[in-house]
């Protein structure tokens, strides 16, 4: 992905630099025909072919100010330069149509050059031409966020534009001087504007229509080979049908009826080809999305039996601890082996539930609570001493370390609590999971004897107490009234913190 | 009371002789162990025990419940006793199914495992 993203960033400077060129282009010949076909009277450069319509120096001064407008964009701090050259353009194509409508003169040159031959000035067609540019050089330079590609609409209208009267100077210079609006549109006005046009959409071309063709997506890939197709056969089919016509082999409605089909045939093949490709695309997409899902799939077994074996080796350690422990008479030995076996016991709850949680990480608390203390009961045989283990829990899941700290703290106040609240008693011990507003709270309470506990009596379990209170960032607190009460706090964000950076 | 017979079916070795040491704790007699759902019906059969203490996975495409009902099939009178990792209720369904005389649900005490073979 990122890859192909700087490669596009370079084609699109690539690109502009293209832009800048045009630009200069169209300024050097607007600049040429002025001062040497209009200054020097040089005709040629004027109208190119003694019975063509001259470009006039209005449309010259035009060029000049939006070619120098389109540059100025690409420099990226010619803002205002390019506002007052945009309304300066617009301006003189504006007053030239209103003289040309308002009195009968060939348009603001006839004040200007004495010797221009009537019938010459700037076509409507350029008039509109400029405007366009102007306007669309204006939306480019004040462009927001909002509606970026505003600028593409004329500037492609433009372009439109000057290509009718392209090919109406390759087709038939006389049928397009009979329209009254490209009357006198210059052959080498529209191939400036040609420029200019493709020059100003090339300034931001990913906000344009030609984004879609330089991009690299697969869509892009086919546009690219379709549209030299689409864009330049009817052209070509036209000419031939136009020559064939003179050449007194057609027609001129047979040439529609031929042109009809060629066109309705060349446009279906576009329309069929898009469809292929796009069809191929969503094969691909949807054999790439299968992959991806196996590999989730073969993920999540891979980590679900990853965790069996966890849970495994914690029961193989337990029964090797058992196993050593039958060995030994000594009872203070014993009570020891027990409290680790209970402690390795409390790892492997957690495994345990994580085999068949939802969430590859996540336990549910209160399902962790409940067979946490399940095997504490049994292996303190806490029925048998008429001792309740009860379980109040809100509803919550925990990352697999908290619910790792959280059980061995679990494991030890509770065996606290069998051990020393109650004597030879029965009594009941509570575990509360409360999810606050501000805070997770994990509590341990009986209703025993009390006082017979304090967190700094230096033995294992006060040990382990105090590492998962750190380790939890939490804060412990103990009440000793009608039995002890323990209660943890964490913070609320305990489960999102980042763990694996 | 005579001293109750018992075959262990536990495909892990530690947790198998863990689980022989429990056993003769209490004054049982282990007559035989198997580890492999294959060879456990063999070993039933020849030792002919009052008590199985069946682990529900034993690591193979037959599991411990098959084995059970197998075992009932051929002598309905063994006592069946199964230990299983997890207290799901599919699992559990299974084994209800298969006439258990007892479900110990894993990590199992001792005095779990006691009173459920002298009761």
């Amino acid at each position: 992905m990122k890859r192909s993203n700087t490669g596009t960033v370079d084609r699109s400077s690539d690109i502009s630099a293209w832009s800048r060129r045009m630009s200069l282009v169209v300024a050097a010949v607007s600049a040429a025909v002025l001062v040497l076909g209009w200054g020097a009277g040089i005709d040629f450069l004027r109208r190119i072919r003694p019975d063509f319509a001259a470009m006039v120096p209005s449309t010259t001064i035009c060029f000049m100010l939006l070619s120098a407008g389109v540059f100025m964009q690409t420099r990226m701090d010619g803002r205002l330069v390019q506002t007052i050259c945009a309304i300066l353009a617009g301006a003189i194509a504006a007053v030239d149509l209103v003289v040309r409508v308002a009195s009968n003169r060939g348009g603001i040159d006839d004040f200007f050059v004495s010797s221009l031959p009537s019938g010459d000035g700037m076509a409507f067609a350029t008039a509109a031409c400029v405007i366009l540019a102007s306007y669309s050089l204006g939306a480019l330079a004040w462009s927001n966020s909002s509606n970026p590609r505003a600028f593409q609409w004329p500037a492609t209208l433009g372009l439109l534009a000057a290509m009718v009267a392209l090919v109406g100077y390759a087709f038939d210079t006389r049928a397009l001087y009979g329209v009254f609006v490209f009357t006198a549109m210059a052959l080498h006005t529209a191939l400036l504007f040609l420029l200019l046009f493709i020059g100003l959409l090339l300034v931001a071309p990913r906000q344009t229509w030609i984004g879609i063709l330089i991009g690299s997506e697969p869509g892009s890939l086919g546009a690219r080979r379709l549209f030299p197709l689409v864009a330049l056969a009817p052209v070509a089919l036209c000419f031939v049908a136009l020559q064939l016509t003179d050449a007194g082999i057609f027609n001129a409605n047979f040439r529609l009826s031929v042109l009809a089909i060629a066109m309705t045939a060349l446009a279906s093949g576009a329309v069929l080809r898009n469809g292929y490709l796009e069809n191929r695309a969503d094969r691909s997409r949807a054999r790439l999305m299968r992959d991806l899902e196996s590999t989730s799939a073969e993920r999540a077994l891979l980590l679900k039996e990853l965790y069996h074996r966890v849970k495994n080796n914690l029961q193989q350690i337990n029964a090797m601890l058992r196993i050593e422990a039958r060995k030994v008479d000594d009872p203070h030995l014993s009570t020891a082996f027990q409290s680790i076996s209970d402690r390795i016991a409390a790892l492997g709850v957690v495994h345990q539930l994580l085999i068949s949680a939802p969430t590859p990480s996540e336990v549910e608390v209160e399902a962790f609570l409940t067979d946490l203390c399940r095997g504490l009961a049994a292996s303190h045989g806490l029925e048998r001493r008429d001792i309740a283990l009860e379980i109040e829990a809100d509803p919550g899941r925990a990352h697999i370390e908290v619910a790792i700290s959280m059980g061995l703290l679990v494991n030890e106040l509770v065996t606290n609590s069998i051990k020393h609240a109650f004597g030879d008693g029965p009594g009941t011990i509570v575990v509360r999971y409360e999810e606050r507003p501000d805070c997770l709270a994990l509590s341990v309470s009986d209703d025993g004897a009390g006082g017979a506990w304090t967190i700094d009596s230096g033995g294992t379990g006060s040990l382990i107490i105090r590492s998962m209170v750190s380790q939890l960032k939490a804060d412990l607190q103990t009440w000793d009234r009608d039995g002890m009460y323990v209660e943890v706090t964490m913070p609320r964000d305990i489960n999102q913190l980042d763990r694996y950076e | 009371m005579s001293r109750a017979t018992i075959v262990i079916v536990e495909d892990d070795f530690l947790i198998a002789e863990d689980l022989r040491g429990m056993c003769e704790e209490f004054g049982a007699s282990v007559l035989g162990m198997a580890h492999a759902a294959d060879e456990a019906f063999a070993v039933i059969e020849k030792a002919k025990p009052q008590y199985v203490l069946m682990d529900v996975r034993l690591g193979g495409k037959r599991d411990g419940v098959d084995i059970a009902q197998q075992v009932y099939d051929a002598m309905p009178e063994t006592k069946l006793i199964f230990i299983t990792g997890s207290n799901e209720p599919p699992t559990i369904e299974r084994i209800k199914q298969d006439h258990p005389f007892r479900i110990l649900i894993k990590p199992i005490s001792p005095r779990e495992l006691s009173e459920a073979i002298t009761s």
